[in-house]
């Protein structure tokens, strides 16, 4: 997996003495593939470091897996309430981008995609996020439009200190939000334990002194790694991970969440062979259950109480090999399955008449087995040939009697289940040269239809305000990408441009069928997924890091997606030109963070789902940190004050004309050892 | 004469006392029905039994005849029923009248596990003033079987007049007993009334149906329009998005295509 364009970004601590990667080389240092381009970002922190880089991505030592996720150039945020917000990898979303934690499939139990996989998961449950575009996006599954997977933080084996860990506790007072974070490690010999905490309330925020109501929410996350080492090269490791949000408001949908319920759990064996041709082979069986239910009892305006819970339930393995044939060619390859079962209903109540009911997901079992293989392939020192392809089965069906009678109101033939051909192939040259470097990929690539998008039942979209029918016909939607991306690094600086441009076939959409009556009270009209010929998605982003003096640094990146449909009309949800930079300044015991997140106006909406434009905005935010030792114990003390100029803003991918919050006094204190 | 009929009575009524502990062995075959009713054909030596699915209750019914000898206590094969339901009302001066109401004569070639099916509308249930009984006549000898009726929870029954040429018309909606959510089999049988002792299938209507949740304001796709299959009956298909409360909006166009009948719907709850 080297060639292809992946951005690492380690936002946990490494907790005792275990030497933490600092290289932001991609590839091992002694490695013949040293001049792949990975664009890797290491930013693995230690206890009394503060990089720059990492601030950048993490600003707070409380941040939530969001917060990080949006400042990755290439990625933006559909956002629906002040929690749980959805990732967009370059206009792509949902079934297009591929969300793993650590190579575990996670399906949300939400029919409205209020729980996205990483709303389950905790920075302080990360070693780091990876992002991959194009090509090399489909190890851990098919997807058109890239893929993020969460790595878990695991458990550190003999460290100096037997025990150590961190305590974090933080207030905002615009926000009204109370965030604690504990991280704990416990490393003997050969055995090894790290237990994280979270515990998160935010009451309704403001915004030019208004409050904003449905903005509040609570959640406690914990997580276990138990790591055992067998032998010297070979390792046990157990994932427990238990997420926990309640009374969470969602101001741009129509209902609120009751409660929100992921248990993840995962047994892996990783074995590193000596005196072999293979670097590692790891095999993993795992399982999730989540636990959705909507709320809308709090609503003033609720026409009628209606119940809408959710299940999800997945359990999958892989196993994986990274095989070095020889000195110039390396291999990884992957198989993988799962089997996910997806359960929703609704149930209304309406006044003095009998309780309406139906499916909305109608029991819907999906099931996929993969193939993954890519080969890097050193034609000589500074050029690096890569050919990856993924084949996955695809199967979908609905395995309840109710569930197949209600779609065969819609004339579906759903008896039998539907099984597609995923095939994904990529490919890619690097070229690196004193610093420069230059990297061209292409890839083909096909997706799974998603559960809305195939058995969907009157699935309302806040967003055009459209009941939503799904459509087992549909035919696989497949993209052609191709990314070129160059750079120049050397000590002080590092500049990327990435451009990308997709085309997208068969891309799926609503349309419009005025002969249906909507379901929901209030919805403009009825849609079912259709496909149209094709859409185009393309952009750029320019990364920018720079040491001006030994302890000033800049790093920000700009990004730009523009995407039509075939007939030229607009796509929905494209971020607008973003900037995002900060200044950081550090000395000693002392650092100081300067901000400004800049988006020009998007105006280019999609008419079809009645899309607003969105106004340009600018915001900036001062942190400053100061660590010190009292009675031997560190401790570090973090005073913030976000949107400083109490900015009215929001993001063109926010829902419902919801402000974000206003200005906001932060302060916070850690304690490390 | 007077003391034989009077002896074979008495021996019947013994008889039946004797047998009343075996009822269920004599009966023609296993069944999953309701006994509605009993009585003797007189001068036939046969007892005939009135069975339905369930309860009778005011609209469409399909009823089940069967006969036992009298004196063997075996099952009757090969008769041949003759039904008329018929009502005894008291109005209020204490006049009495009488009206039948829409029936499927008992089809003998339809006999199925000793069973003679045959079908009734029926137009009221029965109250304080009102009764219904069963003349089912064999042979020319008839037995008179009370039963009664009741009132569905919701009705299954439409009287309306047509608005064209003054005519009323019953529409009765075939139970179907397992309405579910997807596609569900809508069936009516119509009829004209002609006068209060005779109705006469309606086979030259046009029904069109419109399913809406009145508590959401909301309908459901690809329902299919009740078509005439025969004498009367129309088959169609409803479709229900989800559970609960359903009035399915009826339109009746005649044979000229003149609307003779609209806000009339039927209303149904599962
Ligand atoms: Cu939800
Ligand atoms: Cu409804």
């Amino acid at each position: 997996m080297a060639i292809l364009k992946i951005t690492i970004l380690s936002i946990g601590i490494s907790l005792g003495a275990v030497a933490a990667v600092m290289a932001q080389a991609c590839c091992p240092t002694d490695s013949v593939f040293k001049h792949c381009d990975l664009q890797e970002v290491v930013v693995t922190e230690k206890l009394n470091d503060n990089n720059a880089l990492l601030k950048f991505y993490k600003s707070h030592k409380t941040s939530a897996t969001e917060d990080v996720l949006s400042r990755l150039a290439a990625v933006n945020l559909i956002r629906r309430g002040n929690y749980a917000m959805e990732p967009v990898i370059r206009g792509f979303s949902a079934n297009q981008i591929g969300l793993t934690l650590d190579g575990i499939k996670i399906f949300g139990a939400c029919t409205d995609h209020m729980d996205p996989p990483t709303s389950y998961v905790e920075p302080s449950n990360l070693k780091s996020i990876q992002l991959a575009t194009n090509g090399a996006s489909c190890k851990y599954g098919s997807n058109i439009g890239g893929s993020l997977n969460l790595q878990l933080a695991q458990a550190q084996l003999a460290t100096e200190n037997p025990l150590s860990g961190m305590f974090s506790s933080s207030y905002a007072m615009g926000t009204q939000s109370t965030n604690n974070v504990m991280e704990l490690n416990y490393g003997a010999q050969n055995f090894g334990i790290r237990l994280s905490g979270v515990y998160r309330k935010a009451n309704n925020y403001q915004a030019k002194n208004q409050e904003v109501p449905f903005t509040q929410f609570q959640k406690v996350n914990f997580s276990v790694n138990g790591k055992y080492m067998l032998k010297d090269n070979s390792f046990l490791s157990l994932d427990v991970l238990m997420d926990d949000g309640w009374d969470i408001g969602y101001a741009a949908l129509p209902m609120d969440v009751a409660f929100a319920k992921a248990k993840i759990y995962a047994l892996s064996y990783k074995v590193y062979p000596k005196n072999s041709s293979f670097e590692y082979f790891e095999a993993k069986a795992y399982g999730n259950n989540i636990n959705h239910s909507m709320d809308d009892t709090k609503r003033p305006l609720t026409p009628m109480h209606m119940d809408m819970p959710g299940t999800s339930n997945t359990y999958g393995a892989y196993a994986e090999a990274l095989l070095n044939w020889n000195h110039k060619s390396r291999l990884t390859l992957r198989a993988d399955g799962y089997s996910n079962m997806s359960h929703a209903e609704m149930t209304m109540y309406p006044n003095g008449s009998t309780p309406m009911f139906m499916l909305t997901w109608p029991d819907v079992h999906s099931a996929n087995i993969g193939m993954f293989a890519n080969n890097d392939y050193a034609i000589n020192s500074k050029l690096t040939f890569s050919l990856n392809g993924r084949l996955d089965v695809n199967r979908a069906s609905v395995t309840s009697a109710l569930g197949k009678q209600q779609l065969n109101v819609f004339n579906y033939d759903v008896d039998a289940p539907r099984v597609r051909l995923l095939k994904n192939i990529g490919t890619g040259l690097s070229y690196r040269k004193n610093g420069y470097y230059s990297v061209a990929n292409f890839s083909y690539a096909e997706r799974p239809a998603s559960t809305n998008e195939l058995y969907g039942f009157y699935l309302f979209n806040a967003y055009d305000g459209y009941d939503y029918i799904g459509n087992p016909t549909l035919k696989n939607e497949y993209a052609l990408n191709a990314e070129l991306s160059n750079g120049f690094k050397n000590a002080w600086s590092d500049v990327n441009l990435t451009l990308f441009n997709s085309r997208v076939y068969n891309y799926t959409l609503g349309k419009y069928h005025p002969e249906l009556s909507v379901m929901t009270i209030g919805a403009n009209g009825t849609k079912i997924y259709e496909q149209v010929d094709y859409a185009t998605l393309k952009g750029f982003e320019l990364g920018l890091n720079v040491t001006f003096a030994k302890h000033l640094n800049f790093i920000g990146n700009l990004r730009y997606t523009y995407a039509n449909d075939y007939s030229g009309n607009p796509l929905p949800m494209i971020s607008p030109l973003k900037l995002t930079g900060s200044l950081h300044y550090q000395q000693k015991q002392l650092s100081l963070q300067a901000e400004s997140i800049w988006a020009s106006a998007q105006n280019r909406v999609s008419t079809a789902v009645n899309e607003k434009s969105t106004p340009a905005y600018a915001l900036f935010n001062a942190r400053a940190g100061y660590n010190f030792l009292l009675k031997k114990q560190r401790f570090e003390l973090n005073v913030a004050l976000e949107n400083i100029f109490d900015t009215y803003y929001r993001e063109h991918l926010d829902w419902g004309n919801i402000p974000r919050p206003g200005r906001s006094l932060i302060t916070g204190l850690s304690y490390l050892f | 004469m007077k003391n034989f009929f009077k002896y074979i009575a008495i021996s019947a009524v013994a008889f039946t006392l004797a047998s009343c502990s075996k009822d269920n062995e004599t009966l023609p075959f296993n069944s999953n029905k309701i006994k509605i009713g009993e009585a003797y054909a007189i001068g036939a030596a046969t007892k005939i039994q009135l069975w339905a699915d369930a309860g009778l209750e005011t609209g469409y019914n399909k009823l089940y005849l069967s006969a036992i000898d009298s004196v063997s206590g075996q099952a009757k094969t090969d008769v041949n029923f003759n039904i008329l339901p018929m009502m005894t009302m008291t109005m209020s001066g204490g006049m009495k009248m009488q009206h039948s109401c829409p029936f499927e004569q008992a089809n003998a070639s339809a006999k199925k596990d000793g069973l003679t099916p045959a079908a009734a509308v029926f137009s009221m249930p029965t109250t304080d003033s009102g009764f219904w009984e069963m003349e089912v006549t064999i042979n020319n000898k008839k037995a008179v079987i009370p039963f009664s009726v009741k009132e569905p929870k919701q009705s299954r029954l439409l009287m309306v007049k047509s608005t064209a040429d003054n005519s009323n018309y019953l529409v009765a909606l075939i139970p179907n007993a397992t309405y579910k959510i997807g596609v569900n089999d809508f069936e009516l049988f119509v009829t004209k009334k002609i006068n209060g002792m005779t109705y006469t299938p309606a086979d030259d209507l046009k029904l069109s149906i419109e399913p809406e949740m009145p508590d959401m304001g909301h309908g459901s796709p690809n329902n299919v329009n009740p078509a005439l299959t025969s004498n009367g009956h129309y088959k169609g298909k409803v479709n229900f998005t989800m559970s609960g409360y359903w009035k399915v909006n009826l339109q009746i166009k005649n044979a000229s295509g003149v609307a003779i009948a609209e806000d009339t719907a039927f209303n149904i709850t599962f």
